[in-house]
């Protein structure tokens, strides 16, 4: 008679994924996760294209990353932040999109070493860096409201180029301010300016899509991530 | 300079099946993405060990090699220069492996240079017990 086939980790992992719904354990973060899916979602709500994000996309997320059986599970449930984490320093850099897609209160509160062991501030980070991932960028003229219009002389030699550097507003918004004004200047012509800057803002959003996010959260890290990750979502829907 | 024949060496053994070539998922360590990571931590640890154990394996057989001790002494220094060439190599081939991972997590971009590392560990492991071997013995 064959021994008995030992189970692959694989095989042992779904079966405590099978589990893990009647379990209170795996369903410890629960708020924290709908809390947070909630808050980001009314912060991105106005970018062009944004869909809601699912909360049990995330509680998937990291029954995949860590589950309740890991000693990770009460530090970093999201596994954002692990020594010399690339991700975490593009987050919190305030250059690389994380200002734009983490919410203003998020802000004030993430730090590195907060997001190696406090397990609110990591699924907060997770979700912030996913965000930062799935977003598109590009660049656009904005004007900074507290500072009402106001007119200017054009000099001799002076281009929309010019005034715009001088009066800390962009060619964008002069041309908008002053439609005659798009193709031709001339000295004495009063135009009205608007103080202002070209900034990178969020232009649409790829579809997070569980293969979305085993390519852009995973990368690779495990060929297994988009399989497990469908046979956790699989399970929390079932399970909710 | 080295390099070349060193990636001829590993090329075959790698392509017999010895061990996964890097990048694939290690039967061992297929749970969660933190077991997964602590497991290819243990995994790596492992394989660096077994190149240090196959080295001082070479090296022993070097001393009852039934050869000439000046080629011998030559083979001990072809052995140095060859360990700093494959450090080097596995270094670099290892960080091109996590840097595909694009801006994945670190953990993720850390699993896939932990796998690259123990399987490049297995073969050159292998490659030099294989080596060790064929030296006839005084």
């Amino acid at each position: 008679m064959n021994p008995p086939k030992q189970k692959t980790g694989y095989e042992l992992w779904k079966e405590s994924i099978d589990g893990a719904s009647a379990n209170p354990g795996w369903n410890a973060h629960d708020q924290t996760i709908q809390t947070a899916v909630r808050e980001i979602n009314q912060h991105l709500a106005a970018t062009p294209g944004f869909k809601k994000l699912d909360w049990q996309l995330i509680k998937a997320m990291i029954w995949v990353e860590t589950g309740a059986e890991s000693q990770e599970w009460t530090k970093k449930p999201m596994q954002i932040g692990v020594l010399n984490d690339p991700g975490v320093t593009s987050l919190l850099s305030g250059k690389e999109g994380g200002e734009l897609v983490l919410p203003p209160a998020w802000k004030k509160v993430l730090a590195l070493a907060s997001i190696r062991t406090n397990p609110v501030h990591n699924i907060e980070a997770g979700i912030g860096y996913l965000m930062l991932r799935m977003a598109k960028y590009g660049f656009k003229s904005q004007i900074i409201t507290p500072v009402p219009p106001y007119a200017v002389t054009v000099r001799p030699g002076d281009s929309l180029e010019s005034i715009a550097r001088r009066e800390g507003s962009t060619v964008d918004i002069i041309k908008q301010l002053n439609p005659g004004a798009a193709k031709m200047i001339f000295p004495k012509q009063k135009l009205v300016v608007q103080k202002g800057s070209v900034q990178k803002v969020i232009s649409g959003w790829m579809e997070i899509t569980t293969t979305a996010v085993a390519q852009r959260y995973n990368g690779g890290g495990d060929p297994k991530y988009q399989d497990k990750l469908d046979y956790a979502l699989a399970a929390v829907k079932k399970g909710k | 300079m080295l390099l070349f024949p060193l990636l001829l060496a590993i090329a075959p053994a790698a392509s017999a099946g010895q061990a996964p070539p890097p990048g694939q998922s290690t039967e061992e360590c297929d749970g969660s993405q933190a077991e997964r990571l602590a497991c290819l931590q243990r995994t790596a640890a492992r394989a660096g060990g077994d190149v240090t154990q196959a080295e001082q394996a070479l090296l022993t057989a070097l001393r009852r090699w039934d050869e000439e001790p000046r080629f011998a002494a030559a083979a001990r220094q072809r052995l140095a220069e060859s360990r700093t060439a494959y450090a080097r190599y596995r270094a670099a081939q290892c960080g091109l492996h996590a840097a595909l991972g694009g801006g994945a997590i670190g953990s993720a971009l850390e699993m896939r240079r932990l796998n690259c590392a123990a399987a490049l560990d297995s073969v050159r492991a292998g490659e030099l017990r294989r080596l060790a071997s064929q030296l006839p013995r005084r």
